[in-house]
């Protein structure tokens, strides 16, 4: 993991109206422990992160978006790798800030996403986005 | 023959609420007394044969010249006085109207008790007919939630409260009630247009589809609405819509307005949020309360200025949401708690870290105001 890893993110279709993402799609939910869950880019494909997320975790997603080791640094957020789930897994730490300051980091976080654009979008979702 | 009118003070009803403050009355409200006449009409000719049990029929001119008219409304709540005219021989020699006026006395009384017994949970059918009660399917149906029409205001313990609640209980203890009818507000798209019928289909949002018929009037709104569907042809609607015993919407009896609403309208927003079910985020996530969104309808209605940008709503897992907006530099967040209508905002500047922290509290107007005043600020700080 370097400076110019990204850090793979899964959207959940909620998460995005009119093709804008929620700030919330950033930061962790009260039942993630402040530690927000990434794909290590790596380690693995956005197309492979996607099916894996999908198909076998079952979860919902409507694409992928990505910041990386140095925007996250920048903004003091550690990066941690976490393999225990799955090998390719992270988690970028928000343990250290409550909210206001985890929806500041969010929202910078969403703007380095938002900058790169999508690295993987569902196939039937390119109508919403 | 000639004749004269004569009229008598009958009933003054109060109507409570809001909107009938002010010494007015919508004329929508206006529509539900009139079928209150009719009303009157058919339990006076019921309450006559239940007297004369060997009658067939009520006697030939029970009902002429008699009519209920609107007299005026009494200042500070809205009270409309309603008179009860007879039109008598003018070589009568009665001073009182006709004996008939009786059989409307007891009408009165006995709608007055039904009223009362639903209220108190009592069996309506000792007071009415099954068939009399259908009337309160066009009697009341204007009022809305936190509103009554008091049909006997001078008895405080017993005031004879027509509200949503009783309404509905008046209607469901007649077995030849299989519909109820409501008014509506829904918003839609519309997938299938018969112009031959003049029929269309709508789709509402988290919702069924359910048939309406088209006016007239409403044909072009209706056309371009169905051209646009799948493509933003959302629209508002108004009208009566016919409800099953069990509350499910049957089909729209009629509409009164209809209108297209921008595809990122705030009202659709929330409507889109109604589908949601708990664990909506992959097992975790709370779904938002249907009472807690219908507020925040009502409070974007109410409060929230046509001229500010529209934002975009998200569910929070907490069974919030998230309202946003990106304006000029800054990227602003709302977190609605949708129980306590309480929220907490933040804006920042993505250019200087510029941060702005408020927390509102939206039971209380000034906050409502103060919301749009942050945004137009902001809106125009760099304009």
């Amino acid at each position: 993991m370097i400076d110019s890893t990204l850090m793979l993110r899964q959207i959940h279709p909620s998460f995005i109206k009119q093709g804008q993402i929620t700030s919330q799609a950033f930061r962790p939910t009260t039942k993630d422990n402040s530690k927000l869950s990434v794909y290590d880019h790596d380690m693995i494909s956005a197309e492979k992160a996607y099916e894996h997320y999908t198909k076998e975790l079952l979860k919902s997603s409507a694409g992928i978006m990505a910041v990386n080791v140095k925007e996250c640094n920048e903004l003091n957020l550690p990066v941690l790798s976490d393999p225990a789930p799955f090998p390719e897994h992270a988690l970028i730490d928000f343990s250290e800030y409550s909210y206001p300051q985890s929806e500041k980091l969010a929202k910078k976080l969403r703007q380095k996403a938002v900058e790169r654009d999508w690295l993987y979008v569902c196939k039937n979702r390119f109508d919403s986005l | 023959m000639s004749s004269t009118l004569n009229n008598i003070e009958f009933l003054s009803p109060r109507l409570v609420g809001e909107r009938f403050s002010g010494h007015a009355i919508p004329l929508e409200v206006l529509r539900d007394l009139a079928v209150l006449e009719e009303m009157l009409v058919e339990t006076a000719k019921w309450e006559y044969l239940h007297e004369h049990p060997g009658r067939q029929r009520i006697p030939r001119g029970f009902t002429n010249g008699v009519s209920l008219k609107l007299t005026g409304i009494e200042e500070g709540s809205a009270i409309p006085k309603i008179a009860l005219f007879f039109t008598l021989a003018e070589t009568s020699l009665d001073l009182f109207p006709s004996d008939n006026a009786h059989y409307f006395h007891q009408a009165k009384n006995s709608i007055i008790n039904a009223v009362n017994a639903a209220e108190q949970n009592r069996d309506v059918k000792e007071y009415l007919p099954e068939n009399l009660l259908c009337y309160f399917d066009r009697i009341g149906r204007s009022l809305r939630d936190g509103e009554s029409l008091e049909l006997n205001p001078a008895d405080t313990a017993q005031p004879a409260r027509l509200n949503r609640t009783t309404r509905r209980k008046l209607l469901l203890a007649s077995s030849n009630v299989m519909e109820l009818t409501e008014e509506i507000t829904l918003r839609g798209s519309i997938p299938a247009a018969d112009q031959a019928k003049m029929t269309f289909d709508l789709h509402i949002i988290s919702g069924p589809t359910v048939s309406a018929p088209i006016s007239p009037q409403h044909c072009d709104i209706v056309k371009e609405a169905f051209m646009r569907y799948g493509n933003g042809g959302i629209v508002m609607l108004q009208g009566i819509g016919r409800f099953n015993r069990n509350n499910r919407l049957q089909s729209i009896d009629s509409v009164e307005h209809i209108s297209l609403l921008d595809s990122n309208d705030v009202l659709v927003q929330l409507d889109e949020l109604r589908s949601l079910e708990n664990g909506w985020l992959d097992g975790e996530g709370v779904a938002p309360g249907k009472e807690g969104l219908d507020w925040l309808v009502g409070y974007f209605e109410t409060y929230y200025s046509d001229e500010l940008p529209v934002p975009c709503i998200y569910p929070t897992p907490e069974g919030g949401v998230q309202i946003e907006w990106a304006l000029n530099a800054y990227e602003i967040s709302l977190a609605v708690n949708l129980n306590n209508h309480k929220g907490d905002f933040h804006a920042l500047n993505m250019s200087n870290d510029n941060e702005i922290l408020k927390s509102f509290d939206f039971n209380k107007p000034d906050d409502c105001v103060l919301l749009n005043q942050e945004i137009k600020a902001i809106s125009e700080a760099e304009a």
